[in-house]
C-alpha cells in the first residue's frame, strides 16, 4: 500500500467536496459555519494525507474526519447557539451518509430537473441561488409578499426533490 | 396543526436562514419524533447544498487556497453541468502562486524604491528610460496575444457607491480592447464598444447594450473602474505624465506615472506599471483614480496569456444559440427591466429612468455563424 502523492491527494479531496460539504451541512443543520468547518476538514485531510493508503476507501476515511470535526464544532458552540442533540445529529449523519452514495447521480438528475422547471419557477431558483438574493430582495423584484415567495420556493424545492428521486429510481433503484 | 404542516412552515425558514431559536427547538422536536421528517430534512439540506454548488459561487475556492501550491489539474475540479465555466480560467495554482508572490514582493518593492531614490542618475535620463519601457510595453501589447488580468478594487474612504464589487473579476485584453468576466454571486460578462456603450450578458441567451447617455452613475462607475484600454492608457502616460522608473521585483521594471494634467473625465491620480524585463508585458498595473463621489484603486495582475478569440470581444461570443441582444434600438425601459430582473435591486440605477424612443424591432435576434 502506498500513500497518495500531493497531486493525487488534491484530486481526491476535490472529488469529494460535494459529499463532504453535504455531510457537514446535514450535521450543522444551519447553513452558517459550513464553509469554516469544511475548510478545517480539508486542512486535516491534507495534513493527514500520509495516513491514507491509496486504493482504500477515501470517502469512508474523509467522512469520519468530517463527522468528527463537525461534532467538535457543534459542541464548541452549543452554549452560544441552539443546536440539535447528539443522538439526532448522529441519525441525520447516517441518513446523509447513505444519500451520498449516489451523489453524482443526484447531481446529474438535478441538472435534468432544473431544465424541466417551468420558466417562472426556474427564475425563482435562479434569483435565490445564482443571484444569491435573500427572500426580501426576491419579493421586491417579483412584487409578491415574502411569505408567498418563501412557500413557493419551498414547493419548487419539493418538486425538484420528487423529480430527482423519480430519475434515480428509473435509473436503477431508489437511493 | 399536524407535524407535516408545521414542518413545511419551518423548513423554508431554516433554508432561508431566518429561523429563530424557538422555531429550531420546535423543528428539533418534530424531526426527533418522526423518522420521515428526518429524511425530509436531510433531503432538503442536501438539495440546498447541491443548488448552491451548481448555481451559486465557486465551491472550490477554499480548497484551492488550501492546496494552492500543488499542481491541481483542472479535471480534478468538481464539475457541475449547470454552471457555465468561462474560458478565462487560469489554473488555480497560478492564482495562488501569484498571491503568495505579490505578498512577498511588497517588501522588495519598498526596498528597491528606497534604493532607487539614491541611485537614479537624473530626472531627464530616468524619464527617457521610463518612456522607452512604456513604448516597449505598448509594442508588446499590440501583438495578437490576449492577456488575462485578475482585478482587485479598493474603494476609497467616503465612497458612496452601492455596488458590491464581485469577488472574482478578470479582464481579457488585447491592444486597446477588453472584455470582463464577473464572478462571485451573479455571473456575467461585459465589454465596451467603440462608441462607449457597454454590453453585458444576462445569462447564456440574452445580452443588453447600454449607450453612455443612458447609463446611470453605478454602471458608469463599474465601467470606469474595470475598463482596461491599455493602448490609450499607455499613450496618455507618455503624453501627459511624469514618469519615474525603478527596479521592480522579480525581473521587472517599475514605472510610476503621475499626470501633469488631466485628459479625460476619468481622472487618473497615478498609475504604477510593472513591466517584465524580458517580454515587456505588463505584469501588474495599479490605477488610482479620484471620481466626483468616490476614489478607487484598481490592481490588474497578469495571470495568463493566450491567442485571442475575437468573438469574445462582443456579446455574441458569450451567448448560446438561440440568443437575443437587446441593443439601443430596444425600448430603454425594457432593457432596464431586463437588467433589474437579472441583477436584482442593486442594478435599478444602472440605467437612467428616462425613456429612449421605442422602436419596432424588439432586439437583435442572433444566431452565431
Amino acid at each position: 500500500m502506498q500513500n497518495p502523492n500531493p497531486s493525487e491527494m488534491v484530486g481526491l479531496i476535490a472529488r469529494h467536496q460535494t459529499r463532504l460539504r453535504g455531510l457537514v451541512r446535514c450535521l450543522l443543520v444551519r447553513a452558517s459555519d459550513v464553509e469554516d468547518v469544511l475548510q478545517e476538514v480539508n486542512s486535516v485531510l491534507w495534513e493527514k494525507a500520509g495516513e491514507f493508503q491509496t486504493g482504500t476507501d477515501f470517502w469512508a476515511w474523509s467522512s469520519q474526519i468530517a463527522r468528527f470535526k463537525a461534532l467538535n464544532h457543534i459542541r464548541k458552540y452549543s452554549r452560544d447557539r441552539l443546536v440539535f442533540d447528539d443522538k439526532l445529529i448522529n441519525e441525520l449523519a447516517d441518513l446523509a451518509h447513505e444519500r451520498m452514495t449516489r451523489i453524482d447521480e443526484r447531481r446529474e438528475a438535478l441538472e435534468g430537473c432544473l431544465n424541466e422547471l417551468p420558466p417562472p419557477q426556474r427564475q425563482l431558483i435562479d434569483l435565490r441561488y445564482a443571484g444569491g438574493h435573500a427572500i426580501e430582495a426576491i419579493a421586491e423584484i417579483i412584487g409578491r409578499p415574502q411569505a408567498s415567495i418563501r412557500q413557493t420556493l419551498y414547493r419548487v424545492r419539493q418538486s425538484l426533490l420528487a423529480c430527482v428521486e423519480s430519475k434515480l429510481q428509473s435509473a436503477g433503484g431508489a437511493s | 396543526m399536524s407535524a407535516n404542516i408545521r414542518f413545511a412552515e419551518l423548513m423554508p425558514k431554516l433554508l432561508d436562514k431566518v429561523i429563530s431559536d424557538e422555531e429550531m427547538v420546535e423543528l428539533h422536536s418534530l424531526v426527533a419524533a418522526t423518522p420521515a421528517l428526518r429524511a425530509q430534512l436531510v433531503d432538503h439540506l442536501l438539495l440546498d447544498t447541491l443548488l448552491e454548488e451548481c448555481l451559486g459561487q465557486d465551491p472550490l475556492t477554499a480548497l484551492v487556497d488550501l492546496v494552492g501550491d500543488s499542481s491541481v489539474h483542472s479535471n480534478d475540479r468538481v464539475s457541475c453541468p449547470q454552471k457555465e465555466r468561462s474560458q478565462v480560467e487560469p489554473t488555480p495554482y497560478k492564482r495562488r502562486r501569484w498571491t503568495w508572490f505579490s505578498g512577498s514582493i511588497l517588501v522588495a518593492v519598498s526596498l528597491l524604491i528606497a534604493i532607487s531614490f539614491f541611485t537614479v542618475p537624473g530626472e531627464r535620463e530616468a524619464f527617457a528610460n521610463a518612456s522607452q519601457i512604456v513604448q516597449a510595453a505598448m509594442h508588446t501589447h499590440a501583438a495578437p496575444i490576449e492577456r488575462i488580468y485578475v482585478v482587485e478594487v479598493e474603494r476609497g474612504v467616503g465612497s458612496q457607491a452601492k455596488f458590491e464589487f464581485p469577488r472574482d473579476v478578470r479582464v481579457a485584453t488585447q491592444g486597446d480592447r477588453f472584455w470582463v468576466q464577473m464572478r462571485g454571486g451573479r455571473e456575467w460578462e461585459w465589454g465596451r464598444n467603440a462608441d462607449g456603450s457597454i454590453w453585458m450578458t444576462l445569462g447564456p441567451r440574452r445580452a443588453v447594450v447600454v449607450h453612455p447617455d443612458e447609463m446611470g452613475i453605478p454602471l458608469r462607475h463599474i465601467g470606469d473602474v474595470y475598463s482596461l484600454n491599455l493602448e490609450t492608457l499607455l499613450q496618455n502616460c507618455l503624453k501627459h505624465c511624469q514618469l519615474e522608473m525603478s527596479e521592480g521585483p522579480a525581473d521587472t521594471r517599475l514605472i510610476v506615472a503621475t499626470p501633469r494634467r488631466q485628459w479625460s473625465n476619468r481622472p487618473l491620480q497615478r498609475a504604477t506599471i510593472e513591466v517584465d524585463r524580458e517580454t515587456k508585458a505588463i505584469r501588474k498595473l495599479v490605477i488610482e483614480r479620484e471620481f466626483e463621489r468616490a476614489s478607487s484603486v484598481t490592481t490588474f495582475t497578469l495571470v495568463d496569456s493566450r491567442l485571442a478569440d475575437e468573438s469574445l470581444y462582443g456579446p455574441e461570443g458569450h451567448l448560446s444559440d438561440p440568443y437575443r441582444i437587446f441593443s439601443t434600438e430596444t425600448n430603454g425601459s425594457r432593457r432596464r427591466e431586463l437588467i433589474t430582473s437579472w441583477f436584482g435591486p442593486m442594478s435599478e440605477q444602472w440605467m437612467q429612468a428616462q425613456e429612449t424612443p421605442p422602436t419596432e424591432g424588439p432586439s437583435t435576434l442572433g444566431v452565431k455563424e
